[in-house]
Parts: structure tokens; C-alpha cells; sequence
């Protein structure tokens, strides 16, 4: 009996049991809400978003709680790398066609700001002089 | 693809009605693979081509949003009657129920 009273005032496994349980509540009483957090792994334009809610709201209530654990290997597996190939994807995007436009505009810009600038000291060099 | 045990089971089970239309959740109970297993085995044959998926139609669901069903194509039933004579020799395999399959 000590060593239960001591294990439970020892704060690390005090917190992590507290954190279990909390978890273990969140899945239960919010479901939805549990699934929608998972979700949001997954890249925005992936239908396994609408999918898995879809699949949640033919389930029993009693078979929700598992299915909801089981997303979280689902979002491990299946989630992360489809948001990894995402952020690939979007930084190839960047660094190809558009990057290559706008490197092209900003130096333009740059340019007729260094004109601009040439021109401006024409200018007051010009009305100076007589 | 991979030849998994996750994988023959599902192929036992889509090629058992080869034409019929598979919901992920219903894929789950009837293969007895976690959705860890599936939903990466099944986004591995939608980027090969082995299925198509579609959405049903709203106006037949009242109460629910409508849910994403998979179809097997030319393709995939080929690599899975493939897949599953290749298994059948397979001694790892030997305890899957094959049923008809088999």
C-alpha cells in the first residue's frame, strides 16, 4: 500500500497516468472532436479528411472510441507521410516555375528603382548647374 | 506492391465479390486489418491504378455525409488474382482462410 501511495505522489507517473486518463476521456465523450484533431495531419486537399469523418458517423457509439484510436496509427502510417509528400510538393512548386518568375520581377523591379535613382541624380545635377 | 499479409487479406476479400463496390471501415472488419494497414495499402493501389474511388451520392444519404467507396479496375483485379496465386504457394500464407479463393 506504501508503494501505491508513493507511486501515485510521484508527479511523472502521476502526470502520465492523469494524461492517459485524459486522453482516454477525450476519445470517449469527444470522438468527433478527437478524429477531427487527427485529421488535421493530413495535407487540406486530402479526401481521407472527409472519408474518415464519413466512416465515424456509421459507426456505433460503443465502436467509435476504437475506431478513433486506430486513426492515430492510421495518421502515423498513412497521415504523416501524405503531409510529408505535401510539403514536398509545395516546396518544388515554390522553387520552380513561380520562384524562377518572381526572381526574374524582382530584379526588374530592382533595376528601374536603379534607373529611378540615376535619373533623380540627373536631374539635380542638371538644375544645379546653370 | 509489397506481398503482405495485410495485403492478401484484403485481396482475398475484394476478390471475392471482384466487382463490388469496398468501404474502408467495412474493409477493416471483413479482412481483420487495422486501418493502419489499409488506408496505406489502399492509397498504394489508387496511385498504381488498381482501384477507383468514388463518393456516394448525397441525395441517398439523409443523415451522414456520404462515404468514399473503392472499386477494383482491370488492373488491380489482375495484380490481385496475381498476387493471391503467388501467395497460395506461399508457406507464410497458409494459415489465411481462402475460402472460395483459395
Amino acid at each position: 500500500m506504501k508503494e501505491v501511495l508513493g507511486l501515485l505522489v510521484h508527479v511523472p507517473t502521476l502526470s502520465t497516468v492523469l494524461f492517459g486518463m485524459g486522453t482516454l476521456a477525450l476519445i470517449g465523450f469527444a470522438p468527433m472532436f478527437t478524429l477531427r484533431l487527427i485529421l488535421l495531419v493530413y495535407p487540406p486537399d486530402d479526401d481521407r479528411r472527409r472519408e474518415l469523418l464519413a466512416e465515424l458517423y456509421t459507426l456505433k457509439r460503443t465502436e467509435q472510441m476504437w475506431w478513433v484510436g486506430q486513426q492515430a496509427a492510421t495518421m502515423l502510417f498513412d497521415g504523416v507521410p501524405a503531409r510529408l509528400r505535401h510539403m514536398r510538393r509545395r516546396r518544388t512548386e515554390r522553387e520552380l516555375a513561380p520562384s524562377g518568375v518572381s526572381r526574374l520581377v524582382r530584379s526588374l523591379v530592382k533595376a528601374l528603382q536603379v534607373i529611378e535613382k540615376w535619373r533623380a541624380i540627373e536631374k539635380s545635377t542638371t538644375t544645379r548647374s546653370p | 506492391m509489397r506481398r503482405t499479409k495485410s495485403l492478401v487479406k484484403i485481396a482475398l476479400v475484394m476478390m471475392s465479390d471482384p466487382h463490388g463496390q469496398y468501404w474502408g471501415y467495412d474493409l477493416t472488419r471483413q479482412a481483420g486489418v487495422l486501418s493502419g494497414s489499409l488506408y496505406p495499402i489502399l492509397r498504394r493501389m489508387l496511385e498504381d491504378g488498381w482501384l477507383t474511388d468514388g463518393w456516394e451520392d448525397p441525395a441517398t444519404v439523409s443523415d451522414r455525409p456520404p462515404r468514399r467507396y473503392y472499386e477494383l479496375t482491370d488492373k488491380g483485379r489482375a495484380a490481385l488474382g496475381a498476387t493471391l496465386a503467388a501467395a497460395r504457394r506461399e508457406r507464410r500464407f497458409c494459415e489465411l482462410n481462402w475460402g472460395f479463393a483459395g
